[in-house]
């Protein structure tokens, strides 16, 4: 049998008013702020702590190395559960001249723009193929310059919405952006 | 080596590599990359499962506070064998029949009952429930109870990842297995310190601290949860 400590009363009460009182200080002043953007004190902006909530997927450039264009087909599917407010990027490496068919679809309206990043474009820039807020969308792709092409989805509704993707093509790898990772997935020659 | 072994191994290589490359602590969350792992396998995939299990444990902090909380003054082997029996037991029955069940539970709210149960954990280690309430909740049930939570809890991660279903079974008890392999490594370090921490005269006195400590850490994973859940809401 365990043999716990026996303090007094008084101490004891005193221990978890101090706990319960630092635990809502520390959650106030940083957790909520780092983790959520809640910042009712203004400490989180002050200490910089925010901008932890608000980190996005910020793409990079992909590498550059040539990569020798895939000579079969591919088939992939994605499928994303987007949180209320969240955005989400999926893209195909794809070399000049290739291309893909695509069709997708959201269990409700999502934002979205279909764009592509041309390798040793400056950052941030973007060559936009279509854009707008739909269920859903299809069609066929081919690249005029090599680099990654795909979508951004932004969930801006308050419940989560489900989006799938399903495509063919002459790509060599995907790359997901979301909540600041970049995964990437490489598909077999 | 056969198709299947080659790719159980290139999956167990990767996953190493990962957890080497992602190194922080997540609280509960299986990482992005380890679920992009889990919703590309088919079949069973055993090895992988028990290791995203052990990490989750070792990872998971609110598991090891509780446990730490639920070792603190167990001096004897025998008990700590006994209390974290009745957790594994608590936890591996709602994880089995939560995932196999297809129960769903919120699991902000969950995750905040877990958090609770570290500041249950604590006051009741400093005599709180003798001291304030004058009577002591069975510390075997309470460990009992506060198990099948934490066994939710990792249910809802779980399922969070979309298994695929072929191999379902096979995956689901690898990932226990590794839950379990991953506590004993935990509890063993643990205990190491706290025999070391033991031997020290003002261990007493450090232990109320220790203690107060804990319950903060409790309170601290409730509001984050709950804030998490009101934001999600």
């Amino acid at each position: 049998m365990s043999e716990p400590l026996l303090a007094s009363r008084p101490r004891i009460l005193k221990a978890t008013a101090v706990a319960l009182a630092v635990a809502t200080a520390l959650l106030f002043v940083a957790v909520l702020p780092a983790e959520y953007g809640i910042d009712p004190l203004g400490t989180g902006r002050m200490l910089g702590l925010t901008a932890l909530a608000g980190v996005s997927a910020s793409p990079e450039p992909a590498s550059t190395a040539p990569v020798p264009a895939p000579t079969s087909i591919k088939e992939d599917v994605y499928k994303v559960e987007l949180r209320p407010f969240e955005g989400v990027e999926y893209k195909y490496r794809l070399e000049t001249g290739a291309s893909l068919v695509y069709s997708w679809e959201a269990s409700a309206p999502v934002k979205f723009e279909f764009h592509g990043e041309p390798d040793g474009a400056p950052a941030k820039y973007f060559d936009s193929y279509a854009k707008g807020k739909d269920a859903g969308a299809r069609g066929g792709f081919t690249a005029q310059k090599p680099g990654i092409h795909g979508w951004f989805w932004e969930n801006t509704e308050a419940t989560r919405v489900t989006v799938t993707l399903r495509t063919a093509g002459f790509y060599s790898r995907s790359i997901e952006f979301r909540d600041g990772d970049k995964i990437e997935r490489k598909f077999d020659r | 080596m056969t198709r299947a072994g080659k790719s159980v191994a290139a999956l167990v290589f990767a996953a190493l590599v990962l957890a080497c490359l992602t190194g922080v602590l997540e609280a509960h969350g299986v990482s992005r990359r380890d679920a992009l792992f889990v919703r590309g396998v088919q079949g069973p995939a055993p090895v992988p499962f028990a290791y995203l299990g052990a990490k989750h444990m070792v990872t998971g902090y609110d598991h090891l506070l509780f446990l730490v909380g639920v070792i603190f003054f167990l001096h004897r082997l025998g008990d700590v064998v006994k209390y974290v029996s009745l957790f594994t037991l608590g936890h591996s029955i709602t994880l089995l029949a939560g995932v196999l069940g297809d129960i769903r539970a919120n699991s902000f709210i969950i995750d905040a009952i877990i958090g609770l149960s570290v500041v249950y954990k604590g006051f009741e280690n400093i005599g709180g429930f003798q001291r304030v309430f004058g009577v002591r909740p069975d510390p075997r049930l309470a460990v009992l109870a506060f198990g099948l939570f934490h066994g939710f809890g990792l249910a809802t991660k779980l399922q969070d990842l979309s298994l695929p279903p072929s191999g379902l079974v096979a995956n689901l008890l690898s990932f226990n297995v590794g839950v379990e392999l991953g506590q004993g490594l935990a509890l063993t370090g643990v205990l190491i310190a706290l025999s070391a921490w033991r031997t020290v005269p003002a261990f007493s006195r450090h232990a109320f601290a220790a203690n107060a400590a804990l319950m903060t850490g409790g309170f601290l994973l409730v509001g984050y949860q709950l804030a998490g859940y009101w934001v999600n809401r």
